[in-house]
């Protein structure tokens, strides 16, 4: 999934994109004060029900009676807790893998990465329905860890390819010859150098888990009702996909919005790393 | 006396596909403490192996063969595992690479460097490991070092780099520093002044020197005795002075021949 802006809008693009994101995290944060009213009570189920936008409702009134700019504002909280600590799971598990096996003797490092080739040939999807199946009904918590467990190899694949390349370079061999310990080599010399591909595999990881919650979600084995996430919202959408419009289109302009949003950011840091990084070397 | 540096039948073997390819086959040599030795040889003569092999810092796919030893104050180098040698590292013996550029870390600041090697080696206060860098830093006459300090490696000169790469070799005082090219990758007036630094780094600090090396005018200017390899083999090892004016190897006199000169033959 890639997304290019060129010409005039690359420079625009990325503040934009962080102007947008920066909102949609606000939203997040500020959920309980965004909200007008609580996600999960319905109102008078009889006329309040499946109301279009309107003053009281800026974004409508969903099947139960219930105000959708406030399912819409938890929902955005939920997926975007759901993403970022997958995401932190990612980070901790892939680098400390990754940094592990780029250090290690080539026995070890052999063996680690089998480890990650063999969690890597699994498809992913079947392995998160075959958990969700396994545990049942799962929390946003829940979620987001098994997530963040089945998205570890790859920015461990990344980080030991890195770590490799440094750890082979003279300021790392300069590094040993005054006696840093590896965890501190690691830490201090290694890393350092590795975190701008790390950190565009965060915005890409951000990007995969996104949709992939709104997936799961929306076919009923991810986060359940009346939990509002962005994919349960779809969900209660699916059903009245013509006279309750607003249920469908707000929910997915923020996915889109979210979405479009990481991307440009994502291949924003990935130009700016790789110019760095001729720049560097001239 | 003890000499501080005794190696004795070293021999390195790099493995690849075809097998294991010989880079140091057997090399035995001596340096007292303070003594400023020269190993002296063209690209692929095995001289960085040897400098290499002492540190215990060979890439994995080298080989050192059993029967050898490198004695450094009382211990075999080679039988040390991998913590003690940490600790000698950077403590006892110093290391100066050939490209300050790429010897130091692009994305720390130069003086953190400096200080690092006490924060490696003991020194629990931060800021009297600071201080100490700022000594140094001033010691090997980088100007203005107490603003330096925050200063990025690309920020500095290729001479100022390697001045910052003295003060890190010689911090904690090591009884021996491996210099390996220390000047081959600067302009030639600064490395006459990175050399008068050595010197007078080392005659200060009593500090043995292994300056390694494919420049006999290096070599002349600041060793007492020159070790010549070739093959991987020391073919000769004789003080500076018999070695300039009396070569013994047919290798040693070819080498010297081919030192550029400014006067022309008859």
């Amino acid at each position: 999934m890639s997304l290019r802006l060129r010409g005039a809008s690359g420079r625009w693009a990325p503040r934009i994109a962080a102007a947008t994101l920066a909102a949609i995290v606000f939203v997040a944060v500020a959920a309980p004060l965004v909200a007008p009213y609580d996600p999960v009570a319905s109102g008078d189920l009889v006329a309040d029900r499946l109301q279009p936008p309107s003053a009281r409702h800026p974004l409508g009134t969903d099947l139960s009676a219930r105000d959708v700019a406030s399912r819409l504002a938890y929902g955005t909280r939920i997926s975007i807790e759901t993403a970022a600590l997958a995401a932190v799971v990612v980070l901790v598990v892939g680098v400390a893998w990754g940094g592990a096996a780029g250090l290690a003797t080539p026995a070890v490092d052999a063996v680690m990465m089998r480890v990650v080739d063999a969690a890597l040939a699994m498809p992913r999807l079947v392995i998160v329905l075959a958990l969700v199946a396994f545990i049942g009904r799962i929390s946003p918590l829940t979620l987001a860890l098994v997530l963040g467990l089945t998205g570890w190899p790859s920015m461990s694949r990344i980080v030991r390819a890195r770590v490799r390349e440094l750890a082979a370079s003279d300021h790392v061999a300069a590094a040993r010859a005054l006696g840093v310990p590896p965890p501190r080599l690691l830490v201090r010399h290694v890393l350092p150098g590795a975190a701008p591909a790390i950190v565009v595999h965060v915005v890409v990881t951000v990007a995969a888990v996104i949709p992939l919650e709104a997936a799961l979600s929306y076919f009923g084995v991810g986060i359940a009702p009346p939990t509002p996430s962005w994919g349960s919202l779809l969900q209660d959408a699916a059903a009245r996909p013509i006279d309750g419009w607003w249920l469908m289109v707000f929910p997915s302009l923020a996915i889109a919005a979210t979405l479009l949003s990481v991307n440009v950011i994502g291949e924003y840091l990935q130009r700016r790393d790789g110019a760095g990084r001729t720049g560097r070397a001239a | 006396m003890t000499p501080l540096l005794a190696v004795e039948n070293l021999r390195v073997a790099y493995l690849d596909r075809a097998g294991a390819r010989t880079a140091v086959g057997g090399v035995s040599f001596a340096i007292e403490p303070g003594e400023i030795v020269a190993l002296v040889g063209e690209s692929g003569s095995g001289k960085s192996s040897v400098g290499l092999a002492i540190m215990g810092l060979l890439p994995d796919h080298a080989r050192v063969a059993p029967g050898g030893a490198v004695r450094f104050e009382g211990r075999d180098l080679l039988a040390t595992p991998e913590p003690q040698l940490r600790d000698i590292r950077g403590r006892r013996i110093g290391m100066v690479f050939q490209e300050p550029a790429a010897a130091l870390n692009p994305v720390m600041r130069v003086g953190d460097q400096v200080a690092e090697v006490a924060i490696v080696h003991g020194e629990r206060s931060t800021a009297a490991a600071r201080a100490r860098a700022v000594e140094m830093l001033n010691r090997v006459g980088l100007p203005d070092a107490e603003r330096r300090y925050r200063a990025w490696p690309h920020e500095l000169s290729g001479g100022m780099r390697q001045r910052v790469m003295l003060a890190i070799a010689l911090l904690l005082r090591p009884a021996l520093v491996i210099a390996d090219e220390p000047t081959s990758a600067l302009d030639v007036t600064v490395q006459a002044q990175v050399l008068r630094l050595l010197l007078e780094l080392q005659r200060e600090s009593g500090t043995a020197v292994l300056l390694i090396t494919h420049d006999l005018g290096v070599v002349a200017e600041t060793c007492s005795r020159a070790l010549v390899m070739r093959g991987g083999q020391v073919v000769e090892s004789a003080a500076v002075d018999d070695l300039f004016h009396a070569p013994q190897h047919a290798y040693t006199r070819e080498l010297l021949a081919a030192m550029p000169r400014l006067e022309r033959g008859p």
